[in-house]
């Protein structure tokens, strides 16, 4: 009896005692086994300057200083459905190595070139564009490329209501098997922004798996294939042998997903990654006293974030004017919340839409600082010396972090002129189908951004014309309304900048119907032995994967 | 026949309701001592108390507007000026931090207020009614306790809105059904003794016997279960202004304070890092003060023979 | 014994259809667009008045629960509006994922939590009793997040010995496995020890008091056997109630600690599909959870009877 009773208590305390035993080699393992950087398992990491079995990598791996193989990990806190026909108009940056496009343009004012379609005619008389597409080239699945991939991911769009945003075309028709013609119903100089940047999907496959089979998984024709989507974790890719152009030095693409800023830094620090985007401007400081500079990321990948305050009510204060007046520009110090909220990264413009853009002149900008007690004095004179109460409305979900910052520091800044104003987080999709109908809210603003595409200030205006599906929360005065169709039918490029300018100053600086908050750039930091050339980036979402390498590490 | 007849005269009652008070005086006293006895408990109450010190003297004691923000001072170092250094958009930390008390000891002591006082009507009458209105209760109480009451809390947000109001009642909700059950069990057992029978046999009204013998003699779980339900509270508060949906802004809740700050652990630790220890400390101090209630109401508990 | 567990099992079979009920009021009162939710904000009128359809909106709300119930009998939870793959593939490959975490948790603080409550229930009233109960107290009241942001600052950020996110099988990559998994577990396992720590001391010491163990004693038995024979097969109940308890938060008790560690587990799926409005999701993960809460009451309710013949009179 005696030794049963002794071995079961023993029992016990040699058990904990082996858990906590456990427990300490495992914290000794994890701590020293593996090295930063080199554990994504990748045979070619061990092997940095393999050359493939591929005549062409051969040829240009040798020469250039250039090293073939490796694998280059990134990080990204979203992963979107992939095929995107129905909201997004073009793939997010994690789909690049494996989608391509008709033709891309590099920055802004570039000239576009081709890719997809190799040359493409524009009459401007009949509204068509027609299209020549490559030939000899195929989807990672072996199928090939032709007019019948074009025609459907061009009209996939209807399926879905989007096709506003490839300019609405009446018709797309395959020709032959490698020519497509677009017919558009009016004059546009916008054309090839709407059509050229798409990214081309497989019918076969769309017709063989389904929507659902496309949303997870990328077919694409670009120089990498897909080889494993882990939703919330890692999405990978390996070089695509089948590819039709030269192939890419590097021979695996890992994508990781992290959805906490703090933890993307970190794991550059730690050299898991090879490039990070800060989305915020704090560790920007910590990365430079760690010795890395950033590279800042054309304008091409710009947004801007906006208010727009609603003028229904007649009777509101911000319908009137003055008011709106005396708010953006004395009201609020805007250079001060951009740099507070984004560092150097962020930084507040009068211009509607991107700085970089063709109709862009200095006189745009008007605004300097805040004058709280001018500001409080035009309140006064248009009949609110006591000030107001107003909402501030901002949507929630995903990418709206940034909207309830912009939200809470433009409280603030109002509380100190006498208008009382309420945060009211609104989802993203009531946001939409309520609040910007104007269904739900008579007064208040409305906190919104948008990313540029290549089509800029296009969709900002589809956003925010007369005619967009913002406008509904505006009350448009006649001029506005007339200078917006003169806009569009603008038959050359100067009579469009002109009027955009006139457009600008109107909405922003008199009407005060806009109210830009800051635009961003993108800071990137690159690893030392992370390699993007100058000539890597391409338009907003694109990479050139000749342009990109890793050294050993 | 009602017994108060019984008695011969009044100066009786009166001798007897005076001898119940001085009885309650002693068993208070005594209550107040075994508390006390302990260090840790007077540890616990003395933090406590400084917290709700804080928390009511805020206005006092924060050196600025804790929603004010000052331009171009965001994310700055500990001063003289900022006591704590300030926040990602400006706004004086210490301050924030001050009014954060507040907010965490508003939320919680109200909900808890709420809870009981709803949950406990709730068991008596569950206890009292018997038949179909226990058995709904009941159900209705097994079904809260089996979702997640952080799912529900999340989806009554977006429906309430997250002001302090709706999150007080939103977290009072939660904390209903523990308190019912435990109301009813606490009924019923008492129902079921003898002077209870008596009394129901004499002819009392059932108000009457739940008023005079339930209620009081549950008083104790009743207020051990009230104590230990406000440090849970305020752990669920800032648990979901952490997640980015308590408190809307620009209110400063010790939460919400964290999730901001964790974009900023790399550079700027101690703005995560000082409400994790004011909120910390302050649940440790409820607990402790919590379990040093409960073990002078019931010394049986604490498992001293 | 079967007449009891037959009708435990009815009751929870109950409990389960009220709260799948309750789950699908609760999201028709969220202030939601389902229509835009599923299809994205970019839609016109057309689609709109398709996708009302689709959505069986039309219809009362009891008969879309009763065409949802149909489905789910079926084992058809929907597609997910986020991922849009079926809602059982999403969850099939988060719940592992949170399972494996909980359970290896689980696993280190039950016996590192019981042996600690025994130390101090024997030792009851001597320094290491003090010390321990001290130390339980704090780490129970702190805030799991809160546990979770400070280790994160210490170990990863200061000492870089961990990752920040991610999550990896072991038998996958053991080492990096280890470099993920090693903090959220110690997370997950200190609120266990703590809570099992004290709730073992205070049964323990509650079953030192009974009557038999002073016979035992004065029968002239040692303690260890005592301890052993007695009190532990009695202490047993509450430590079942321990179990139980921990099952029963599996899910949202990870939430935090997932939030903090970027773990791609139930937790965070549950915080994530209310964010998002993942109308299909959210409903499968309350189900999920109150299936598991409910199982875990059903199966420490028959340990009950088992250990405890004198439980099964009631």
């Amino acid at each position: 009896m005696k030794s049963k009773k002794m071995s079961g208590f023993l029992k016990r305390l040699i058990s904990g005692a082996m858990a906590l035993a456990m427990l300490l080699t495992l914290a000794a393992c994890g701590g020293g086994s593996d090295q930063p950087g080199g554990n994504t398992g990748s045979p070619a990491a061990s092997d940095p300057v393999s050359q493939t079995s591929d005549p062409a990598a051969e040829n240009t791996g040798s020469g250039d200083g250039r090293t073939t193989g490796g694998d280059l990990t990134l990080v990204t806190s979203m992963f979107n459905g992939f095929f995107q026909p129905k909201s997004q108009t073009t793939a997010m940056e994690t789909c690049w190595p494996a989608l391509e496009s008709l033709g891309y343009q590099v920055d802004v004012n570039d000239p576009w070139q081709p890719k997809l379609a190799e040359s493409w005619d524009i009459d401007y008389d009949a509204f068509t564009v027609t299209l020549h597409l490559k030939q000899g080239v195929s989807f990672h699945n072996g199928d090939p490329f032709n007019a019948d991939d074009v025609v459907f991911t061009l009209t996939a769009h209807n399926d879905y209501g989007t096709q506003s945003n490839i300019g609405s075309p009446v018709s797309v028709e395959k020709v032959d098997d490698y020519t497509v013609v677009v017919t558009y119903g009016e004059f546009s100089l916008n054309y090839e922004s709407w059509l050229l940047p798409r990214f081309m999907y497989s019918k076969e496959t769309f017709d063989e798996k389904g929507e659902d089979w496309m949303m997870n998984n990328i077919i694409g024709t670009g120089p990498y294939k897909m080889t494993e989507f882990v939703p919330d974790d890692h999405l990978t890719f390996e070089r695509f042998d089948g590819y039709w152009g030269e192939p890419g030095y590097v021979d695996t693409y890992t994508w990781r997903f992290m959805q906490d800023p703090t933890a993307q830094v970190a794991a550059f620090m730690n050299g898991e990654i090879g490039r990070v985007s800060p989305m915020n401007a704090s560790p920007v400081e910590l990365l430079r006293n760690n010795g890395f500079e950033p590279v800042v990321a054309p304008p091409i990948t710009g947004m801007q974030n906006y208010i727009v305050p609603i003028t229904l009510d007649p009777d509101a204060p911000l319908s009137n004017q003055a008011v709106r007046q005396a708010i953006y520009q004395y009201g609020v110090d805007w250079d001060a919340l951009a740099n507070t909220l984004g560092g150097d990264m962020y930084y507040h413009t009068d211009a509607y839409a991107l700085t970089g853009n063709p109709y862009y002149k200095e006189d745009l900008e008007f605004t300097n600082g805040a004058d709280y007690e001018k500001a409080k004095q035009m309140l006064a004179d248009a009949g609110y010396p006591d000030g107001f109460k107003t909402e501030i409305y901002y949507g929630t979900g995903g990418q709206a972090a940034g909207s309830e910052a912009i939200a809470t520091y433009v409280q603030a800044e109002l509380a100190k002129i006498g208008v009382t104003a309420e945060c009211v987080p609104v989802d993203g999709t009531v946001m939409n189908a309520e609040y910007w109908s104007g269904k739900t809210a008579k007064t208040g603003m409305i906190i919104s951004g948008l990313f540029f595409t290549p089509i800029q200030t296009l969709r900002l205006n589809q956003s925010n014309g007369p005619t967009g599906t913002q406008a509904a929360v505006t009350t448009w005065s006649d001029e506005t309304k007339e200078l917006f169709n003169k806009i569009n039918a603008a038959k050359t490029q100067e009579e469009q900048n002109q009027l955009m300018h006139e457009y600008a100053v109107r909405i922003v600086q008199e009407e005060s119907i806009y109210w830009p908050v800051y635009n961003g750039a993108t800071y990137e930091f690159y690893q030392d032995w992370c390699h993007y050339s100058d000539k890597a980036r391409i338009g907003n979402a694109g990479f050139d994967a000749h342009e990109i390498w890793v050294d050993a590490h | 026949m009602n017994t108060k007849s019984m008695t011969p005269s009044g100066t009786d009652t009166a001798a007897k309701r005076a001898k119940k008070r001085a009885e309650t005086k002693k068993n208070i006293q005594r209550f107040l001592r075994t508390m006390f006895s302990r260090k840790i408990v007077i540890v616990g109450a003395a933090g406590t108390l400084f917290f709700v010190l804080i928390a009511i003297f805020a206005p006092l004691i924060a050196t600025h507007d804790p929603n004010f923000i000052e331009n171009g001072q965001n994310l700055k170092d500990p001063s003289f000026q900022h006591l704590f250094g300030t926040d990602m958009y400006g706004r004086d930390l210490f301050s924030r931090i001050i009014y954060g008390a507040r907010v965490s000891l508003l939320t919680g002591v109200l909900s808890v207020l709420m809870a009981t006082i709803i949950g406990t009507f709730l068991g008596m009458l569950a206890a009292y009614c018997g038949g179909i209105v226990d058995t709904i209760l009941m159900r209705i109480c097994e079904v809260m306790h089996t979702i997640p009451q952080l799912a529900v809390s999340m989806t009554l947000i977006t429906v309430l809105g997250s002001s302090m109001a709706a999150m007080a009642v939103i977290l009072c909700i939660g904390g209903i059904w523990g308190t019912l059950r435990m109301m009813r069990a606490s009924a019923l057992t008492i129902m079921n003794n003898d002077y209870v029978l008596a009394a129901k046999l004499s002819g009392e009204p059932m108000i009457v016997i739940l008023y005079k013998h339930v209620l009081p003699n549950s008083i104790s779980p009743i207020i051990v279960s009230a104590t230990q339900s406000v440090g849970m509270t305020i752990l669920m508060e800032s648990g979901l202004s952490f997640l980015g949906v308590g408190i809307k802004v620009p209110t400063a809740s010790w939460g919400s304070i964290i999730n901001e700050a964790r974009t900023f652990l790399l550079t700027n630790p101690l703005y995560a890092l000082i409400p994790c220890a004011c909120l910390a400390l302050l649940i440790i101090s409820l607990n402790l003060l919590g379990d040093g209630i409960r073990d002078a109401l019931d010394p049986t508990l604490r498992g001293e023979s | 014994m079967t007449r009891y567990l037959l009708k435990r099992l009815g009751q929870t079979v109950l409990i389960i259809i009220l709260v799948s009920f309750l789950t699908f009021l609760l999201v028709s009162i969220m202030p939601r667009d389902p229509v835009y939710a599923m299809y994205g904000t970019d839609i016109n009128e057309a689609q709109y008045e398709i996708g009302y359809k689709e959505l069986n909106l039309d219809k009362n709300i009891i008969e879309r629960y009763l065409i949802w119930a149909k489905q789910v009998l079926h084992g058809d939870f929907g597609i997910s509006y986020k991922y849009h793959t079926p809602v059982t593939q999403v969850i099939g490959d988060k719940i592992g994922v949170t399972l494996y975490l909980s359970i290896i948790s689980t696993l280190i603080s039950m016996p590192i939590g019981i042996l600690l409550g025994i130390i101090t229930a024997v030792k009851r009233g001597k320094w290491q009793d003090t010390v321990l109960t001290l130390t339980a107290n704090v780490t129970a009241s702190v805030p799991s997040f809160v546990i979770a942001v400070v280790l994160m600052w210490v170990f990863v950020i200061k000492m870089k010995l961990f990752s920040t996110s991610g999550f990896t099988l072991p038998w996958v990559d053991f080492g990096q496995s280890v470099k993920q998994g090693f903090l959220p577990i110690v997370c997950l396992s200190l609120g266990g020890i703590a809570g099992t720590c004290r709730q073992t001391r205070s049964s323990m010491l509650e079953a030192i008091r009974q009557d038999y163990v002073r016979t035992a004693r004065s029968k002239g038995l040692k303690e260890g056997f005592i301890i052993y024979k007695h009190v532990m097969r009695n202490g047993l109940v509450p430590i079942i109630t321990l179990v139980g308890g921990r099952l029963s938060s599996l899910i949202a008790g990870s939430a935090f600690v997932e939030n903090v560690f970027g773990i791609p587990g139930m937790g965070n799926l549950l915080v994530n599909s209310v964010n998002n409005v993942d109308i299909p999701i959210m409903q499968a993960t309350v189900m999920l959870t109150a299936l598991v809460v409910s199982l875990a009451y059903l199966v420490t309710d028959f340990l009950y009877v088992v250990v405890d013949p004198r439980i099964s009179l009631k």
